[in-house]
């Protein structure tokens, strides 16, 4: 008795994962999507999930992928985690079957870039911003890599007159890369860095650090975090006494929440996404992002919304050409391509490095809002 | 020397904080033996419970405190009442009862964000005061941690010492089945356990939120250190459980004065791992017995 339900159990299961609801169905093309969905990054994996899912409703009431239902599988990398970002990537290519996967995070995307070739898939980041991202073959990066940022504020600290400095980042390739082309940056520019204190992937206390730059007295605090710390990171800095200047390369609305007035007048580069711009292609997708999510989508949105059309793009193409569609054809695909339609305004062109080349701003927090200084470059 | 004071300070706040994480699931683990890292979303819902008194329900700010107090007690007494204890009278293991209590933690944590979002959270009532002392820095919050922690810690001591209530809690921590044969109610007094840790963790959740926001995960750290302050200060003593918390915190704070700050971590896990090489039943594991708090 038991054996036979066994038996039954087992072929069902088996016939489960042959269907749609378990994996890919013949009538449907699969991307993956390694985000955070879980741990102290989830709002990433929120808004970057929202913005792929909302292309995906749209590129399927197009008619999807060639008449195939476009359809997005979300793994979890619990924010930042390698192990969980790598057994990911496997249920993703071995249940769904897909061939591209969005990824986010530096760590889980070094580690899904190192399983592409051997998985047959192509990777897009738009979240990651580790320079150990650059240049990684099946690997293409949508956001603005921290060679560009980090060394853009740095410009700007040595402007405001900063000429010793300390760094605080996360002890993970997008800190650790970061600090190692901010800090050469700077020595290039003239400047001394006095310190680098690094925390752990599950900190939440800082003051530790903040005493010891406090203590090292530089005349600027640069901090290589992001997400919910990095707010918290500027609200214990001011806590414990650091009163000068702070920059970064991250900024979330929800930092002002953490850090309050700690976080006034902190400098920051990043992605100039402006969703009140007038650009059709920005204004189309803004409207069609409130009226899903009753919200406003910031640059996470934003790229991960575009990676996506990027996908069906070149999915489209290798279709038309009567090619499957493989990792390795996705890639060369984009490679060739090159330059897609933006909702940053306009088209984004991706470089032979696998970076891209987009809007940079300056912003300062000022009266609690996100205001920009000045554009870096168009 | 500044540098090394001020560290200090900083340890004397973390290690009040992790004290009082030690001290509200000693009091559980200590007079129910469930290891009870469902412990970690009761800490989640103290300082959600306030949030959503303050925000939603327009509640004083005192009234908001004591709502999200109220609402970790009354979750840790619905987890016990009705998960832990329909297991333990199946005889269920304690490691069963463990997977559980991790099964709550990871399912409940994972419905904050649908009710409260991912953001970061906090009671925009309590402001934030930073001031000096001489060279060294904190803020009216940190003082709150501190006092509230031994305030707390020496109060429960006294109530388990000189109350009815408090020693028939020590008597079902030190022998269940001889409590029960001489006609201690065992159901009253684990659910006063948990009532009691329960109080502790969401007033160490409140102030967190207050200092830093209340993200939906922050509840799997605290259990861990809360857990660790319990095996570092030995099982069965409370106040091996404070001294634990705040060795930990202290450990954690001081290690950085000599050593790159990536192994702050690792100084915190590693002092524990030392201790338990050396003593295996903690600081006071060994000197004052099982169930002695």
């Amino acid at each position: 008795m038991w054996k036979r339900l066994l038996a039954i159990f087992a072929m069902g299961a088996m016939l489960a994962v042959g269907q749609p609801g378990g994996a890919q169905a013949q009538d449907e093309v699969a991307v993956g999507m390694l985000l955070a969905m879980s741990g102290s990054g989830i709002t990433f994996g929120k808004v970057m999930s929202q913005g792929a899912l909302l292309a995906a409703e749209e590129i399927n009431a197009q008619g999807g992928i060639g008449g195939k239902k476009l359809r997005i599988e979300i793994g979890d990398h619990k924010s930042g985690e390698v192990k969980a970002a790598t057994s990911e990537v496997q249920r993703l290519v071995n249940v769904y079957k897909t061939s591209a996967i969005l990824s986010s995070f530096s760590a889980p995307t070094v580690a899904a870039q190192a399983m592409a070739a051997e998985l047959d898939l192509v990777l897009v980041n738009g979240g990651g911003w580790s320079p150990a991202l650059i240049g990684k073959p099946r690997l293409w990066n949508t956001r603005m890599t921290s060679d560009v940022t980090a060394t853009a504020i740095l410009q700007v600290a040595w402007e405001d007159g900063a000429r010793t400095l300390c760094m605080i980042y996360r002890q993970d390739p997008s800190g650790i890369d970061t600090a190692k082309v901010a800090g050469e940056f700077w020595h290039k520019l003239g400047g001394k860095v006095l310190c680098e204190e690094k925390y752990d992937i599950n900190a939440t206390n800082f003051s530790s650090q903040i005493a010891k730059i406090r203590n090292s007295k530089p005349d600027a605090l640069v901090a290589y975090s992001y997400g919910q710390v990095h707010g918290v990171i500027i609200k214990q800095a001011r806590d414990f006494g650091y009163s000068g200047p702070i920059y970064g390369i991250e900024f979330l609305p929800e930092n002002v929440t953490t850090a309050g007035a700690a976080i006034e007048g902190h400098k920051f580069a990043l992605d100039e996404f402006d969703a009140k711009s007038t650009e059709p292609a920005t204004a189309k997708f803004v409207a069609a992002y409130r009226a899903r999510y009753k919200e406003d989508p910031d640059f996470y949105a934003a790229n991960y919304y575009e990676a996506t059309y990027l996908l069906r793009d070149a999915m489209v193409a290798l279709q038309k050409e009567g090619k499957p569609l493989t990792g390795g054809n996705l890639d060369a695909k984009i490679r060739q391509i090159r330059t897609f339609p933006s909702v940053y305004g306009g088209t984004m062109t991706l470089l032979d490095n696998g970076t891209v080349k987009k809007p940079v701003a300056v912003f300062q927090v000022k009266n609690g809002q996100k205001t920009l200084l000045k554009r870096l470059t168009d | 020397m500044d540098l090394l004071l001020q560290l200090l300070l900083n340890g004397l706040i973390l290690g009040s904080e992790y004290a009082l994480l030690g001290i509200g699931w000693a009091i559980i683990f200590n007079t129910t033996g469930t290891f009870h890292f469902a412990h970690g979303i009761v800490y989640t819902a103290g300082a959600y419970g306030a949030i959503f008194c303050a925000q939603t329900l327009r509640l004083p700010l005192p009234l908001s405190i004591a709502g999200g107090v109220l609402g970790a007690v009354l979750l840790a007494m619905a987890i016990d009442q009705w998960a832990y204890e329909p297991m333990r009278r199946k005889q269920a293991t304690s490691m069963t009862l463990l997977i559980t209590s991790l099964g709550i933690l990871i399912v409940v944590e994972n419905l904050v964000p649908i009710f409260f979002g991912t953001q970061s959270l906090r009671v925009a009532e309590i402001a934030t005061v930073p001031f000096s002392i001489g060279p060294f820095f904190l803020t009216n919050i940190h003082v709150w941690k501190i006092g509230v922690t031994w305030t707390l810690f020496w109060s429960l001591l006294a109530f388990l010492r000189y109350t009815r209530p408090g020693k028939a809690l020590r008597a079902v921590g030190s022998n269940p089945q001889m409590a029960r044969i001489v006609g201690f109610n065992l159901r009253r007094i684990y659910l006063l356990a948990f009532a009691l840790g329960s109080v502790l963790a969401a007033s160490g959740a409140i102030l967190e939120m207050a200092d830093t926001g209340a993200v939906p995960h922050m509840g799997t750290m605290a259990v861990l250190i809360a857990s660790m302050a319990v095996f570092l200060g030995g099982m069965g003593s409370l106040m091996g459980a404070a001294l634990g918390g705040f060795f930990i915190g202290m450990a954690m704070s001081l290690s950085i004065w000599k050593i790159p700050s990536e192994w702050q971590l690792t100084a915190g896990f590693g002092v524990l791992v030392l201790v338990i090489a050396i003593r295996p039943r903690g600081f006071l594991g060994g000197k004052v017995g099982k169930a002695e708090i």
